[in-house]
């Protein structure tokens, strides 16, 4: 994590996490208790790749983050996956931009313009990778 | 309660909207100056009696118009794409015209059914 400015509580993602996908759209948002959110990005890859971590999707197309309608089949089945390897039902979000988002939860899709924010955020090993910040890069 | 409007697809998803619903008597608006305070989603409930609205477009981010039935059965669509300076202006006969910002999670022709729900 870094540290954010002297006035601000938390601390933002790192250019470690940055690295590694996190911060930048699309991704998903796991809720795993009040305030607590794990952030998956989504990888489009055209060819295996190792040591990715997120939600990795192998497509031959140049446009997949601007096409919505396969985010949310991808994460529709992630969803699916997840659910049934912990035996519970997630709730969980599919973050497009900083106004949009599509939140998967009673059993439906939607529409928000105001995104998850804040509280303590964790990649997918449960480490702490962000804390009362905005869960994106900020320009 | 909210009105939330329901996008049934052919692939069996369903998408709700919970949208800012504005009532107008009148029958032109100008979308840009409206999103001011009632950002997207946005339902534009025209209640007058005229054949046709207008809805001025200008300077309004890209979206989509889907045009809506008093049962809220899609009629037709639009495309808001605006990328020079100038008028922009579209007429719609629908009594609902319902504007979701791009990109949108689906395709047109995947829209199976649309409908309204009250939720708490």
């Amino acid at each position: 994590m870094s540290q954010t400015d002297n006035n601000d509580i938390g601390a933002s993602l790192s250019p470690e996490s940055i690295a590694r996908g996190h911060g930048q759209f699309p991704y998903v948002i796991v809720r795993m208790h009040y305030a607590i959110y794990m952030q998956m990005p989504i990888h489009f890859t055209s060819v295996k790749t190792e040591g990715l971590k997120g939600i990795i999707v192998h497509s031959q197309s140049e446009n997949n983050c601007n096409n919505t309608e396969r985010l949310l089949e991808v994460t529709a089945k992630y969803k699916q996956d997840l659910d049934a390897k912990n035996n519970r039902n997630h709730r969980i979000c599919l973050v497009i931009e900083k106004d949009q988002a599509y939140y998967f939860e009673e059993g439906e899709i939607r529409f928000n313009t105001s995104i998850p924010s804040g509280g303590t955020l964790v990649n997918s090993n449960k480490q702490v990778i962000a804390m009362a910040q905005s869960h994106f890069i900020q320009q | 309660m909210e009105k939330q409007l329901i996008v049934r697809l052919k692939s069996g998803h369903e998408i709700s909207f919970v949208p800012n619903e504005v009532r107008l008597e009148k029958s032109f608006v100008d979308v840009s100056a409206l999103l001011n305070d009632n950002p997207f989603p946005l339902l534009i409930h025209f209640t007058h009696e005229l054949l046709v609205s207008n809805l001025f477009l200008s300077k309004v981010p890209d979206c989509v118009l889907l045009h809506l039935k008093e049962n809220f059965e899609p009629k037709s669509a639009s495309f808001c794409v605006n990328r020079d300076e100038g008028d922009f202006t579209l007429q719609s006969q629908c009594t609902f015209v319902l504007l979701i910002p791009f990109p949108i999670p689906f395709q047109l022709k995947e829209i199976q059914t649309i409908y309204s729900k009250s939720k708490n």
